[in-house]
């Protein structure tokens, strides 16, 4: 199945895409579809795009979990913009580069024989090394699409002789394997460092950019449909186009091609469905954010621009090396002599040689003492993504803000209450207060009524069905379910069952020794207690110390 | 003599606490009532001094306070008690004049001056009026009836029969039990008037015969 540039997005539960390090939400766009070249992909007609500093986010928004995928802005060649046109709605083209797809494509192949619309084999390095037949040097060719296409004859460097295409490739062949290999292990290679990683890692070791194949990985894994992987691992993006069979490989890369003209060519379209959104804004965004990216890659090269300075002298060390390099003395005193300078040289070559083991030594004590003090400080375990920042400036509409925001009410929810709905039970003002104060401080402030809009939202966000505003004893509105206000009044009923004559503290301190999970508060507790007396299972015993609670044996309600 | 009166319901502080339930309220003020009965029933209290003014009282000092678990029942529950007693179900009276007969029931408030609302007596009726008057006819019936001479008994003879039940009865309340039920409703005994305290055009009843 062809989905190389379709990659698994990792969502949290409440549908926000986990972003990675050093990533930054940019612009959100919903009601969007998905096409691969012609052909609509199903399942991924109704969603939300979130453009970020590294990726394009499609998050589903009925079956996020499984739907959910993105493209590397990394892999973009170029993108455009179609607007509306009579039925059809404003579109955003992206355009990717073949090479890059199908050196993909292959990668993930490795040996097996792919099909493809140019030759019988093709090889994924750019760069092909073949050995001159006649005079046996060993030349280094790029190839593109046209010189495949074309089938152009490749040309010695050193004789001048050009020799046939397919010769060369059949040839080559032989050497594939190895070659894949090297392109892995280029892979690996840090673009700014140039310090070669382990192939796993996601980013650099050393200076922590981004790695460009880092995805091949991830798509190797998903391979295999039958092999069903450990949850955490990445998944495959599932594509089923539109009138297309599945299992055809060659007609999905067709799909790809818009034309037999422009084959170099792939692209995928983006519709935007909201009618009060023509996604202008979200093209001008995308492209302001591929141009920063063009920049950011071209500049900021580890150690650019650097020369060794001898500190004593302020002048550069090379120039040591060149002594004596072109003397014109002749004889064996000139031999001597020149043999003394090649010495003095040597000397000096080899005492900076010494220097920079000592200092490469120094280094890697520096980074031994730092590994092993991360580790006993366990910094994986507090690391956490970036969060998503939901800043009104980043939304076209109002209503797609509430819905981000509902999101993330939710997640806040939900990590208060250890993942069960049904064990919250929180006053709605005092969450707006610490959802206002934790998660919003710095990209500002909702208005209570946006939080309340937001909260009514969970149901049809697919979030959960259950939970809602609930108003307790007509006076405290509450964000519970049904079940949840049922366990927490059964806990309180046994707790007062069991010690009777405790007032609200006790109660409350108890509580939270009994089953500590649940959102107990002072507020919460006084109104279930109130609600119980309301419903006759708690009475009440006013006394000069203080309002004492009994469960109710004696006048129990027929 | 409250020993066997501390049932478990008794310690159970919530009682002494004005339930903000309703229903349970109306459950709450019915045990009190019946704690009151029994408690007066024990201990032979046949009226109650002015509700409000309870100082000096049995009731305020044995039943209303309890001193084992250290509450109190405060004076508005007291009333709102009494008003449930008084008006709901009737354990309470008030015995007045009354107007019809001219039949004064309650000695104390002879002189209609100081008929003040102080100074008024409710009676408790643990039992009730009913089951007061059957009683007293047996008695009378079992002791009178098989003499036909000695058919007349005097009110306050009949509160000193030891061993019954309306032994030390208050007169008042035997006086309302005598007229109204066993005279009026059943007819059978008449009334016997003082003849001396006729003056004020007010009967005042001594005693009765048995027809």
């Amino acid at each position: 199945m062809l989905s190389s540039i379709w990659h698994y997005a990792e969502t949290t539960k409440s549908g926000q895409p986990l972003l990675r390090e050093t990533e930054k939400d940019i612009v959100v766009i919903e009601k969007v579809g998905l096409s691969q070249g012609k052909y609509k992909i199903l399942n991924k007609q109704n969603g939300r795009f979130y453009l970020t500093t590294q990726r394009l986010i499609y998050v589903d928004d009925l079956d996020f979990f499984n739907e959910s995928c993105f493209i590397d802005l990394n892999e973009i060649k170029s993108i455009d913009y179609s607007s509306r046109f009579w039925k059809s709605s404003p579109k955003l083209i992206i355009y990717f580069d073949i090479n890059t797809i199908l050196n993909k494509s292959i990668d993930k192949k490795k040996n097996k024989n792919y099909p493809n619309l140019i030759g019988n084999s093709f090889t994924p390095t750019k760069e092909i090394v073949w050995d001159c037949p006649i005079c046996m040097m060993n030349n280094t060719s790029s190839i593109n699409l046209p010189k495949i296409k074309n089938k152009e004859p490749f040309v010695c460097v050193n004789c001048g002789i050009p020799y046939p295409y397919e010769d060369i490739m059949k040839h080559h062949d032989n050497n594939n394997t190895i070659n894949t290999k090297n392109s892995v292990e280029s892979a690996s290679q840090c673009p700014k460092c140039t310090f070669i990683n382990h192939p796993s890692l996601m980013s650099c070791e050393i200076c922590g950019s981004k790695l460009p194949n880092n995805n091949n990985n991830n798509n190797n894994m998903g391979i295999d449909n039958n092999v069903e992987y450990p949850q955490n691992t990445y998944k495959q993006v599932k594509l089923i186009l539109e009138g297309i069979n599945e299992s055809d490989d060659t007609s999905q890369l067709k799909s790809l091609l818009p034309g037999e003209s422009n084959e170099s060519n792939f692209y995928v379209k983006i519709s935007f469905r909201n009618r009060d959104n023509n996604g202008i804004l979200f093209y001008e965004a995308l492209s302001k954010t591929l141009h920063d990216l063009c920049i950011t890659q071209s500049i900021d090269k580890f150690n650019q621009n650097c020369t060794i300075i001898d500190r004593k002298n302020g002048k550069p060390k090379v120039e040591l090396l060149k002594i004596n390099k072109d003397q014109n003395k002749f004889g064996i005193t000139g031999l001597e002599e020149s043999n003394e300078s090649k010495l003095l040289a040597n000397d000096i070559l080899m005492g900076n040689a010494l220097q920079d083991l000592d200092r490469l030594v120094e280094l890697s004590e520096d980074i031994i003492k730092m590994y092993s003090h991360t580790t006993t400080t366990d910094i994986n375990k507090d690391m956490k993504p970036p969060k998503l920042l939901i800043d009104r400036g980043k939304f076209t509409s109002k209503s797609s803000f509430i819905c981000e925001i509902s999101r993330e009410i939710f997640d806040f929810l939900m990590n208060l209450s250890e993942r069960n709905e049904n064990l919250l039970l929180i006053n709605i003002l005092d969450l707006y207060a610490l959802y206002n104060k934790t998660v919003r401080i710095g990209c500002g402030y909702i208005s209570p009524f946006e939080f309340e809009m937001a909260c009514e939202q969970f149901d049809k966000l697919n979030l959960s069905d259950k939970l809602h505003i609930m108003t307790i004893n007509d006076r405290i509105q509450c964000l519970t379910t049904n079940q949840s206000l049922k366990n927490f009044k059964e806990t309180l009923l046994f707790l007062i069952n069991d010690q009777p004559g405790l007032d609200l503290y006790r109660i409350n301190k108890y509580l939270h020794d009994i089953d500590g999970r649940k959102t107990w508060s002072m507020g919460i507790i006084a109104e279930l207690l109130q609600m119980c007396i309301q419903e006759g299972s708690i009475v009440v015993d006013d006394a000069f110390s203080g309002e004492f609670y009994y469960s109710n044996i004696y006048w129990k309600n027929d | 003599m409250l020993e066997r009166f501390q049932s478990n319901i008794y310690n159970f502080p919530p009682l002494f606490t004005k339930q903000p339930n309703i229903i349970i309220y109306n459950k709450q003020l019915e045990t009190w009532q019946s704690l009151i009965l029994r408690f007066c029933e024990q201990n032979k209290i046949w009226v109650t001094t002015p509700v409000f003014n309870t100082t000096d009282n049995s009731l305020q000092k044995n039943l209303f306070q309890n001193h084992k678990i250290n509450r109190s029942l405060d004076n508005d529950f007291q009333a709102y008690i009494w008003d449930y007693m008084l008006n709901t179900t009737q354990k309470l009276i008030n015995l007045g004049h009354d107007n019809a007969s001219n039949i004064i029931y309650n000695s104390s408030t002879n002189d209609i001056n100081s008929n003040n609302n102080n100074s008024t007596k409710y009676y408790i009726l643990w039992r009730s009026i009913e089951d007061w008057c059957s009683n007293i006819l047996n008695y009378l019936v079992s002791t009178g009836a098989s003499s036909t001479s000695n058919n007349i008994f005097t009110l306050y003879e009949l509160t000193q029969v030891y061993g019954q039940d309306f032994y030390n009865m208050d007169l008042d309340l035997l006086r309302y039990i005598v007229v109204t039920e066993l005279c009026n409703k059943r007819k059978r005994a008449v009334c016997l008037y003082d003849e001396e305290d006729n003056s004020k055009n007010k009967k005042v009843v001594m005693g009765i015969k048995l027809l």
